[in-house]
């Protein structure tokens, strides 16, 4: 039988062809750091910030898989902030009991029953760990108004009381740091927001090394779906060239270089940095349309290679943030 | 509508209503929110980058850019010094900023990163 008709499930079924996996990344690595130092001082008030694409928000997704299996007890929720030019506490406190995982969420109460349900739901999820602490993730947190920022306040506060600490962590954008110095020139009402959210900035980069990026692409090889099979990422969309030896690792160097080559073709004098969504991209684009062409003698050129990267948009997405940035 | 503001630091502006009562505030847009600077600092590059002699470089602080503007004809004079240490409180670019009792510097972390190598598959 055919080695490719021998694959465990259909093409369009596995997960680099959904984009359902989570890759880490030298930053990510970083970020996860940060989150283990946040928890082990039980300290709120770190913001995740960065540019768009560079995967932020899957950082986030894949900091709370690693914190399930090292604190299986501790909870963890993430919120994506919504944009509200009148915010309505009662909706606010409904979005976060839904996210919390509160089976009442849709009920129709008042928002001081929603306040109370949404502090011993916390509470409760909390007193699970020795720790106390809940960690709520809120992506694209730069949405928030201060408004919000008191609501979480309030709800900071009253599970002070019970002796739990809720560890929201700020997800977004570099605006987040510009809310953040408009909040401290607000005066007090500012400053309390910004000690308990807003303290300790840490910059989510993209991949800035090659040995980042060579490590990215060699989990690729060796990453296995499904579980309990022996089909590497690779082997899957190439059976025959992974067979005779192909892996995607050792073509590292020749797509770094083109990667490099499509930004030196832009001008910019700044260190390139190759966002996660085009990184991923590219190689998704090269494993799902060249399943077809696999073969024992499958191979990468240089001119593929480029091709793939053009088609990844990552040159038209770098030209924007020159644009929108000031990249020079 | 008032708007009211620093000469020493123009890095944003405060918004206030016929009453005087606070409203918001007004931040200026990408480099000169990030930090501080005088209306001397901003006026100068202003006037430079609009006559193409100066163009900030990526993640530029005003402070640095208004150092590196004064300072590019490379001596820099007794004048030159003054102007710099009034408005950026730093004459070269190797001296330590001086800062003023009870004034910190904004958190930046900086953590040994962990090594992850699980691909998760969602």
């Amino acid at each position: 039988m055919d080695i490719k008709d021998m694959r465990p499930i259909d093409v369009g079924e596995h997960p680099v062809s959904n984009r359902a996996y989570l890759m880490p990344t030298h930053s990510i690595g970083e970020t996860y750091a940060m989150v283990l130092k946040v928890i082990e001082r039980r300290d709120s008030g770190l913001i995740i910030f960065g540019r768009i694409r560079y995967g932020k928000s899957s950082a986030m997704k894949y900091c709370r898989q690693c914190l399930d299996l090292d604190f299986p007890n501790i909870p963890v929720a993430i919120y994506n902030a919504k944009r509200e030019t009148t915010p309505h506490k009662g909706n606010f406190y409904v979005s976060l009991l839904e996210v919390v995982g509160h089976a009442k969420w849709e009920d129709r109460c008042s928002t001081t029953v929603k306040h109370q349900r949404l502090v011993d739901f916390i509470a409760d999820a909390a007193l699970n760990d020795p720790r106390k602490i809940f960690i709520l993730f809120i992506d694209e947190a730069s949405r928030l108004l201060p408004l919000q920022y008191d609501w979480i306040k309030d709800i900071y506060n009253d599970l002070m009381l019970c002796g739990v600490t809720l560890l929201p962590i700020l997800v977004g954008q570099s605006q987040l740091i510009d809310q953040k110095y408009a909040f401290l020139k607000n005066g007090e009402e500012g400053e309390a927001i910004v000690n308990r959210f807003m303290l300790y900035e840490h910059q989510f980069r993209g991949i800035r090394e090659k040995e980042d990026f060579v490590e990215c692409l060699g989990y690729y090889d060796s990453a296995i779906y499904p579980q309990g099979s022996n089909w590497t990422y690779t082997q899957f969309f190439l059976p025959e060239a992974f067979g005779a030896g192909f892996r995607l690792e050792n073509y590292g160097t020749l797509l770094w270089e083109a990667f490099s080559e499509s930004y030196q073709a832009l001008k910019i004098k700044a260190n390139m940095e190759v966002p996660m969504k085009y990184f991923t991209k590219t190689v998704e684009m090269l494993l799902t349309e060249n399943h077809e062409n696999d073969s024992p003698s499958f191979s990468l050129s240089r001119e593929s290679c480029m091709r793939l990267i053009q088609e990844s948009w990552f040159q038209a997405a770098t030209i924007n943030s020159k644009i929108a940035n000031g990249l020079r | 509508m008032f708007i009211e503001y620093s000469r020493e630091d123009i890095s944003s502006l405060r918004l206030l209503d016929e009453d005087g009562v606070f409203v918001g505030i007004l931040s200026p847009p990408h480099p000169w929110y990030l930090q501080p600077h005088s209306i001397k600092v901003r006026s100068e590059l202003w006037q430079a980058t609009k006559n193409g002699q100066f163009k900030f470089s990526r993640d530029e602080m005003p402070g640095d850019a208004f150092r590196r503007f004064k300072t590019k004809a490379g001596d820099v004079s007794r004048s030159v010094a003054t102007t710099l240490y009034k408005e950026t409180r730093q004459v070269s670019e190797n001296m330590p900023q001086i800062k003023s009792e009870g004034e910190e510097a904004p958190e930046k972390t900086a953590v040994d990163r962990v090594r992850l190598t699980r691909v998760f598959t969602l």
